[in-house]
C-alpha cells in the first residue's frame, strides 16, 4: 500500500523545522542550500498540500523532489521521525500520475528495464561502445559535453563483461553433494549485466557452505521505477517476480543488491491490500535476505585461506537503513584470516549513486562521491568494500578520478576469494 | 563652577558631603593642576543620577570615583568639573549565598566585602593592584585583575547585572541576575573596563565562587629567562594552573624590598593551584617532579609572596615613580619577546624589571623613572612597541598621557572603529559630561587639559 | 521592494547563481528553526569577506533589510527575514582557517560547524568548550550570534567566555577588528562584549577567533533518580552549596522520563518525578571522592536510584536519556517548541512546579529539560500547530512563563535569543531608558538598521 500525496498531511505535519536533518543530509552538506535539505523539501511539499503551490506544475519543485537521494539519513536523524524519503516517493508518483515521466526515464524504465532481454541487449551495445572507437572518439571530441550530465556520468560506467550472469549460469551452479539449504538467488538488472563476477562469487561462496542455489527468472525489482514515481510499474514487476517466485521452493532468497533486497523485501508493504498478491509477498519478503546476513544467521565456514589486504566497508543506503544489515558484512570481513578491518568515517553516508542519480545529477553526485573518497582516503585501505552494484559502480568511478590505489569490490567476492586461497599457499588477493 | 550649581549639589548630597577643600579635590585629581571643582559623596543612585542631571545643567563633566587606587591608568589630566565619590554607597544588599550572587552597591571596598562573603565559604575572585581599598565600582570600572585572571578570568566575568547612571541621568539596569541571560547586550562586560565613559556604575550583581578546598602555591628559581620561560610554558601546557607568573632577576630583587625574600637568585616562576585537594596536590607533585629547583611554599610564605608580587609596583615607584608598560604577545613568543625586551632594556642605565602573566602572555615592564620625565625613555618604549608588534603582539604605558601608543593599536583595527566609538559616545552622552578624561575614549572625546 | 537594478548589482557581486528571487527558493527561507516566518525578497549566497562587504555596503546604501544566516538553526527568529529584502547565506563559508595549538586559539568563518571544529582541535587534546546541543548543525557564527549555551556551561561558561574576537563587517562595508588573539591590554572600549549574543544587529563576522581549552582528562557520570521535582532541585542546590562545580548537571522530568523510556526501554525508573544527569570533571585525582560526595549528597536528598558509571560504555547509556529527550517527546505530538527560560537556580523547582500546573490548566503537554545548574530551563512544549485552539493556549502559556521566570528573578532568554520571538516581552524586563541605551548602541553601529532591524532591540518611540 502506497501513500497517495494527498494523504501524507499528518506525516508532513510531523516536521517541526527543527534542521536536525541538516548533520546527515548529503546534499545540504555539499550546497548549503535549504532547497537541497529534508526539511526544504518537506516544507515545499507542505505548501504544495496547502495549496499555495501545485507540484505538478513547478519544475523547481519537480527539481527538488527529484534532487532527493533517497538515502533515509534524515529519518533517521530527525527527532519527530519524519518519514521524508517515504514523502517524497509519493511526491513523485503524484507527479508522474498527472504528468507521466520525461521519454528517455520512460523508455530506459519500461522499454529496457522492465524487459531484461532488451536491457542485456541494451548492455551489449554499450560494450560495444566502450570496446570500439566510439567511446575513445567520445571522449576526444567533446561529444560528451553535448550531453550534459549524462556526458559527465559516462566515466561511472564499468567496464561491461561479454557474457551475463545468466550466460554463465550452466557453468556456475553446481548443487552440493549435502545441501544444508535452498536458496533462489535473484539475479537484479545491474549483477547479471554490469557485474558477474560479482554474482558468481555469492553463488560459489552460497555454494562452498553447502547451500543450493537456483536462479528463477525474474525482472527488474521495481526500485528504479518507484524512484520515478512509476508506482504502478512497480506493482505490476513486483507481481512478476512474485509469480516466478512462487513456483520454485527455497528456504531465502538471496541478493546481493542491497537495493534489490531492500525492494523485495518492501513487496509485502507494497502489496497488502492485494488479496492475492498480498498473502505471496508477505511469505516471500519474509524470506529475502542480504548474502551477509543470511550467511551470519545460518552459519557459514571458518575454514579459509588468507587474504591480505586492509579494507573498510561502505553502508549502502538500502543496506543500512533498507533491509538494516550493518553488522553482519563487518563480521564476515572480520573473520578473513589477513584482513585488517578500518572503519570508514560516515560508513553510512550516501556515496551519490543513488541508482541513477549520478546520471541525472552528476554535479550534486560527484561532490557527494568526493566527500566520500576524502573519508575514504584517511583510512589507507586498499579496498573499499560494499554490497551493492550501484555503489560499486559510483565508488569505482571516485576511486578512479581521485587516482586512489585502492578498488571497489563486494563483501562476498573477498569472502569467495578466501575460500579460494584455501589449500592454496596463495594469499592472492580477490578480483 | 557656577555658584547655584554648587548650591545645587550641596541641596542633593547635603553641605558636609559636598566638597570644595582643595585637599580633598587634590586627591580625586591627576595632578595638582587637574583637579575637580567639587567633589560630592552621595548616599544612594537616586542622588548620583540627580548629581549628573546638575552637571548637564552646568555643563560639566563629572567623574566616578572610588578609592582613586587606579586612576592614575586610565584617566588624563581633567580639570574642573564634579567628582563623584560613591565611597558612601557600601550596602551588601543582598546576599543569596544559596544562589551564589551578592548584590552590592559599588562604593564598598573589596576588603568588606570579601569579609561579608567568607562568612558563607563564598568570595569574589578579582584581583585589583590594591585588593583591600580598591572599591567594587573601581574593579568594575577598570575591569581590574591579577595574576589570578588565567584560571578565573578578569572582573567581567564574575559580573551578571549593573547599575547604572547613564550621562543622561537615568537609572537602568543591565544583566540581572543568572548565569545564563541573552535579554540585553551584554553591557554587564561591555561596561566593565569603560571607566566611567558611559555611565556610573552603582551597584553590581556579583557572581561568587566557593573557596576553594586547598590552596597551592609553587615557587622556582631558575638561572636564566630561557629555562625559566620553558618551565613556564610546560607548566601551562601540562598542568591547570589558576595563576603563573614570571618574574626576571630583576624583578625579583624588587620582590625582597616588596617582602617576600627568595632562597636564590635568578628568574622565579610562580604558580597557583586551587580545588580539591588531590587535584592541586598532584599538579604540585607533576610539577616537582620536573624541575628539582621547585618548592611548595606554606600558607605564609605564600601570601607573602603574592601580596609581594602585586607590591612590585610601588616598591620601585617609591616617591620618584614609576612607568608602567604594559605588553601582550602570542603565548610562543614570550620567550623571545622578553629576552629581546631585557636586552634592550639594559642598553640604557635606568632600573627596569619584567613581571609577566606567563599564562596570559602578558608582560609588565617596570621604569624607575618618573612618568613625567616619559619623553626620555620614549625611544626606548617605541623600541618595546615595535618589538611588541613585530610578534603580532602589542604594547602601551599604562600610566603616561600620551596615547600615541595605544592610538596605533586602535587605529590598527580599522577605522571603522573610531566612527562607531563617535557615534556611540555622542548618543550615550549628549551633552559630553561623562567622564571625558577616560583614555578608553579619548580618540573621540573632546580634547582635556 | 528590491528593483531589477539590484539585483543585477548583487548577481555582479556574487555571480547569477548565487543570487536567487525564484519564489519555490524564497519560499523554503521564510523560517528558522522557531516559530516565526519571514518573507525574504532575494536569496545571496556569499563565499568570501569582499562579497559581504559589497553585498552590505550595496544594501546600505539603498536601507535594504539584510538577515544574515547560517544553518537556520535558531528557534528565536534570528534568521528569519521579518523585514524582506536580502537574506545572506553564509552556508559556504565554513573553512577552519587556523587551528593554533600552542597558542590555543583557532580562527574560522563563521560558517563553521561547531562540532566540525570540536574534531578538528580534538586530535590535539583540546577542545572547544561551548557544546551547544545543535553543536552538529549550528554554526560558530549562529553561536556568537546568539551566545550558544551548552551542558558545561556550569563549569565552562559559555560561547562569550569562549570567543576572543571576530573580524566583523559593518554595514556600510567596512572592515573592523574586534577583540583579538593576545591578551587585550590596550584602553578601549570591550566590543568584543558587545558583539557575543548581539543577535547579528551590528555587523556581519567574517571570522571568528575561538578560544581553545585542554580537554579534562577523566570524567565521573552519574545518573539519578528522585521522587519529586523539589527533591532532585534540592539536590542540585545542596551539590553546589559543598563547593563542588559540576561540569553537567541536567534535569529531565517525569513526562521526559516516560517518552524516553517508552522509546527507547532502557531501564529508566518510571516512578520518578525527575532525573540528573551529573558529571564531574578534570584530572583522575580526587574525582572519585567528589563523585562520591555526589552520590552521599544525593542519597541524603531522598535519590531512589543511583548509577555511577564505570567505563565509556556506561557512560553513553547513561547518557541516552538526556541525548534522546527531544526524540522522544517529538514523537508523541505533531509538533513541539522548546523554550528557554532562565531563573536563579534556588528557583528551579518553583518554575518546575509552575510549569507543571501550567500544563494542567492548558491541557498541554509539556516535557521539561533543564540546565539544572544555571537555573537554565527548557519546557518541551507539544502541541498541533494547525489547531488554533491550542495555538492560543501555547501562547498563553509562553506569557505566563515568562512572567513567571521575571517575578523569580529571572530572565527572558538564558541562550536561546529575543529575535522576534520574545520581541513582546521585553518590555516587561526592560525599562525604556534601557532600550533607548541599548538602541544607541545598536545605531552607533548600523545607523539605518539594516541588520536583523526591529529584532531583539524593540523601537521605542523616539
Amino acid at each position: 500500500m502506497v501513500k497517495k500525496f494527498s494523504e501524507i498531511g499528518e506525516d508532513i505535519c510531523r516536521c517541526n523545522r527543527c534542521g536536525f536533518c541538516e548533520e546527515v543530509c548529503p546534499t545540504y552538506r555539499v550546497t548549503g542550500e535549504e532547497y537541497s535539505l529534508a526539511r526544504g523539501r518537506n516544507r515545499l511539499m507542505r505548501r504544495s498540500l496547502e495549496g499555495v503551490f501545485d507540484l505538478t506544475k513547478e519544475p523547481e519543485i519537480n527539481h527538488h523532489i527529484y534532487s532527493c537521494l533517497l538515502c533515509g539519513n534524515c529519518v533517521v536523524a530527525c527527532p519527530s521521525s519524519v518519514i521524508t524519503d517515504t514523502m517524497i516517493k509519493s511526491a513523485r508518483a503524484a507527479i508522474t500520475a498527472a504528468k507521466g515521466t520525461p521519454f528517455p526515464i520512460r523508455m530506459a524504465l519500461h522499454g529496457v528495464l522492465a524487459k531484461q532481454r532488451r536491457l542485456t541487449l541494451g548492455a551489449k551495445v554499450l560494450r560495444f561502445y566502450q570496446r570500439s572507437g566510439a567511446r575513445w572518439l567520445a571522449r576526444h571530441t567533446g561529444f560528451l559535453g553535448l550531453l550534459g550530465s549524462m556526458g559527465k556520468a559516462e566515466g561511472v560506467l564499468p567496464e561491461i563483461p561479454e557474457r551475463t550472469l545468466r550466460d554463465r549460469l550452466p557453468q556456475l551452479l553446481k548443487k552440493p553433494a549435502q545441501a544444508k539449504g535452498r536458496v533462489a538467488y535473484f539475479a537484479g538488472c545491474m549483477m547479471n549485466n554490469f557485474f558477474p563476477d560479482v554474482a558468481a562469487a555469492t553463488i560459489r561462496v552460497l555454494q562452498t557452505n553447502d547451500i543450493e542455489v537456483i536462479v528463477p527468472t525474474s525482472n527488474c525489482c521495481g526500485i528504479p521505477h518507484e524512484a520515478y514515481g512509476e508506482v504502478e510499474a512497480q506493482i505490476k514487476l513486483a507481481k512478476e517476480n512474485l509469480d516466478a517466485f512462487s513456483r520454485e521452493q527455497y528456504d531465502a532468497v538471496i541478493t546481493d543488491c542491497s537495493t534489490c533486497a531492500h525492494g523485495l523485501h518492501y513487496y509485502a508493504e507494497l502489496l497488502e491490500d492485494d488479496p492475492k498478491y498480498g498473502p505471496l509477498a508477505k511469505k516471500f519478503s519474509a524470506k529475502v535476505k542480504d548474502p551477509a546476513q543470511y550467511l551470519v544467521e545460518v552459519g557459514y565456514k571458518q575454514e579459509m585461506g588468507e587474504v591480505r589486504a586492509k579494507v573498510t566497508y561502505h553502508d549502502p543506503c538500502h543496506g543500512v537503513r533498507g533491509i538494516k544489515v550493518k553488522e553482519q558484512p563487518r563480521q564476515i570481513l572480520k573473520s578473513i584470516p589477513g584482513i585488517e578491518f578500518v572503519e570508514l568515517n560516515e560508513s553510512d553516508w550516501c556515496c551519490g549513486g543513488a541508482g541513477s542519480y549520478n546520471v541525472t545529477h552528476y554535479d550534486i553526485s560527484r561532490k557527494i562521491l568526493d566527500r566520500k573518497m576524502a573519508n575514504f582516503k584517511k583510512t589507507g585501505a586498499e579496498y573499499l568494500v560494499t554490497a551493492c552494484p550501484a555503489c560499486l559502480m559510483q565508488l569505482g568511478h571516485g576511486l578512479d578520478v581521485h587516482k586512489l590505489p585502492a578498488k571497489a569490490i563486494h563483501v562476498m567476492q573477498l569472502l569467495d576469494q578466501a575460500y579460494q586461497n584455501l589449500g592454496s599457499r596463495s594469499s592472492s588477493k580477490a578480483g | 563652577m557656577r555658584q547655584e550649581t554648587i548650591k545645587a549639589l550641596r541641596e542633593i548630597v547635603g553641605q558636609e558631603y559636598c566638597q570644595v577643600d582643595k585637599a580633598i579635590r587634590r586627591q580625586h585629581g591627576y595632578s595638582e593642576k587637574a583637579i575637580p571643582d567639587v567633589v560630592v559623596y552621595p548616599e544612594n543612585s537616586e542622588q548620583v543620577a540627580r548629581v549628573v542631571k546638575a552637571a548637564i545643567e552646568e555643563g560639566c563633566p563629572v567623574v566616578p570615583w572610588g578609592a582613586g587606587t587606579m586612576a592614575w591608568r586610565g584617566l588624563l589630566p581633567l580639570t574642573g568639573g564634579v567628582a563623584i565619590n560613591l565611597t558612601r554607597m557600601k550596602k551588601i544588599i543582598e546576599y543569596d549565598y544559596e544562589n551564589q550572587t551578592a548584590y552590592v552597591e559599588a562604593g564598598i571596598s573589596l576588603k568588606e566585602l570579601q569579609e561579608v562573603l567568607v562568612e558563607h565559604k563564598l568570595y569574589w575572585p578579582v584581583e585589583p593592584l590594591e585588593p583591600d581599598s580598591c572599591t567594587l565600582g573601581g574593579c568594575i570600572a577598570t575591569n581590574a585583575s591579577g595574576p589570578s585572571k588565567l584560571g578565573y578570568g578578569d572582573a567581567k566575568f564574575h559580573l551578571l547585572g549593573l547599575e547604572l547612571v547613564t550621562p543622561t541621568g537615568d537609572i537602568i539596569d543591565t544583566g540581572g541576575k543568572t548565569v545564563k541571560n541573552v535579554q540585553d547586550y551584554d553591557n554587564t562586560r561591555f561596561l566593565a573596563g569603560s571607566w566611567g565613559s558611559l555611565g556610573i556604575v552603582t551597584k553590581a550583581m556579583l557572581k561568587l565562587r566557593p573557596l576553594p578546598e586547598k590552596e597551592g602555591t609553587v615557587l622556582i628559581v631558575l638561572k636564566d629567562l630561557e629555562a625559566a620561560a620553558k618551565a613556564a610554558t610546560t607548566i601551562r601546557n601540562e598542568t591547570l594552573p589558576v595563576a603563573l607568573e614570571l618574574l626576571d632577576a630583576a624583578a625579583m630583587g624588587i620582590l625582597a624590598r616588596a617582602g617576600y625574600k627568595p632562597n636564590s637568585s635568578g628568574v622565579g616562576v610562580l604558580a597557583r593551584f586551587t580545588g580539591f585537594v588531590e587535584q592541586v596536590d598532584v599538579m604540585i607533585d607533576y610539577i616537582k617532579n620536573k624541575y628539582q629547583a621547585a618548592v611548595t611554599l606554606d600558607e605564609e610564605a605564600a601570601v607573602a609572596v603574592w601580596r609581594a608580587r602585586g607590591q612590585l609596583f610601588p616598591t620601585l615607584a617609591g616617591e620618584r615613580g614609576a612607568i608602567l608598560i604594559n605588553a601582550a604577545v602570542p603565548f610562543t613568543k614570550m620567550l623571545e619577546f622578553l629576552t629581546k625586551a631585557r636586552t634592550e632594556l639594559d642598553k640604557s642605565n635606568i632600573e627596569a624589571i619584567m613581571a609577566a602573566h606567563f599564562g596570559n602572555a602578558q608582560v609588565h615592564i617596570m621604569l624607575a623613572q618618573a612618568p613625567e620625565a616619559y619623553a626620555e625613555v620614549e625611544k626606548m618604549v617605541n623600541s618595546l612597541a615595535d618589538l611588541a608588534g613585530s610578534l603580532n603582539g602589542m604594547l602601551v604605558v599604562d600610566n603616561i598621557t600620551d596615547m600615541t601608543l595605544a592610538r596605533r593599536w586602535v587605529e590598527s583595527r580599522g577605522k571603522a572603529i573610531f566612527e562607531i566609538m563617535r557615534r556611540l559616545k555622542t548618543s550615550i552622552d549628549p551633552h559630553q559630561i561623562m567622564a571625558p578624561n577616560s583614555k578608553v575614549l579619548a580618540y573621540v572625546t573632546r580634547p582635556v587639559s | 521592494m528590491i528593483d531589477q537594478a539590484t539585483i543585477n548589482e548583487l548577481r555582479n557581486i556574487v555571480g547569477k547563481k548565487n543570487v536567487d528571487t525564484s519564489k519555490i527558493s524564497l519560499d523554503t527561507y521564510m523560517y528558522d528553526a522557531g516559530l516565526v516566518y519571514g518573507n525574504p525578497e532575494v536569496i545571496v549566497f556569499v563565499e568570501n569577506k569582499q562579497q559581504i562587504a559589497q553585498v552590505l555596503k550595496l544594501a546600505n546604501s539603498k536601507k535594504i533589510p539584510v538577515t544574515p544566516r547560517g544553518n537556520g538553526m535558531g528557534v528565536s527568529g534570528g534568521a528569519v527575514a521579518n523585514r524582506g529584502g536580502i537574506v545572506l547565506v553564509m552556508t559556504r563559508m565554513n573553512r577552519i582557517l587556523e587551528i593554533d595549538v600552542e597558542n590555543r586559539i583557532a580562527v574560522v568563518e563563521p560558517g563553521v560547524l561547531n562540532i566540525d571544529l570540536q574534531r578538528a582541535v580534538a586530535p590535539y587534546g583540546l577542545v572547544y568548550r561551548p557544546d551547544p546541543a545543535s553543536q552538529k548543525v549550528s554554526t560558530l557564527g549562529g553561536n556568537l550570534g546568539e551566545n550558544a549555551g551548552g551542558m558545561v556551561g556550569i563549569k565552562y561558561g559559555v560561547t562569550k567566555d569562549h570567543i576572543v574576537g571576530a573580524e566583523l563587517v559593518l554595514p556600510d562595508g567596512q572592515f573592523v577588528q574586534i577583540g583579538g588573539k593576545v591578551e587585550q591590554i590596550v584602553p578601549e572600549l570591550n566590543f568584543n562584549a558587545l558583539l557575543i549574543g548581539s543577535e547579528g544587529t551590528l555587523g556581519v563576522v567574517t571570522e571568528i577567533y575561538c578560544k581553545l581549552s585542554p580537554a579534562s582528562k577523566a570524567v565521573k557520570t552519574m545518573l539519578t533518580a528522585y521522587k519529586t521535582l523539589e527533591d532532585a532541585g534540592r539536590a542540585v542546590s545542596a551539590i553546589i552549596a559543598h563547593g563542588i562545580i559540576p561540569c553537567t548537571l541536567e534535569l529531565m522530568d517525569n513526562n521526559v522520563i516516560k517518552a524516553v523510556e517508552e522509546w527507547l526501554h532502557i531501564g529508566l525508573p518510571l516512578q520518578a518525578g525527575a532525573v540528573l544527569l551529573i558529571e564531574v570533571d578534570g584530572w583522575d585525582a580526587g574525582l572519585d571522592r567528589q563523585a562520591q560526595q555526589i552520590i552521599d549528597i544525593c542519597k541524603e536528598v531522598g535519590a531512589i536510584e543511583i548509577s555511577l558509571a564505570k567505563n565509556a560504555q556506561e557512560r553513553d547509556n547513561l547518557w541516552m536519556a538526556r541525548r534522546n529527550a527531544i526524540g522522544a517527546m517529538g514523537r508523541l505530538r505533531p509538533n513541539y517548541d522548546m523554550e528557554d527560560a532562565t531563573v536563579p537556580r534556588t528557583k528551579l523547582p518553583q518554575i518546575l512546579k509552575t510549569v507543571t500546573k501550567m500544563a494542567e490548566k492548558y491541557n498541554i503537554t509539556i516535557g521539561m529539560l533543564a540546565h539544572a545548574g544555571d537555573g537554565n530551563l527548557h519546557p518541551l512544549v507539544l502541541f498541533d500547530e494547525r489547531d488554533e485552539d491550542e495555538m492560543k493556549r501555547v501562547h498563553k502559556i509562553r506569557h505566563e512563563l515568562f512572567r513567571t521566570a521575571l517575578d523569580l528573578g529571572g530572565t527572558l532568554s538564558g541562550e536561546h535569543g529575543i529575535g522576534l520571538g520574545k520581541l513582546e516581552f521585553m518590555t516587561w524586563a526592560i525599562k525604556p531608558e534601557y532600550l533607548k541605551f541599548m538602541r544607541h548602541e545598536r545605531l552607533a553601529f548600523d545607523p539605518n538598521e539594516i541588520l536583523n532591524g526591529g529584532k531583539f532591540v524593540p523601537e521605542t518611540a523616539a
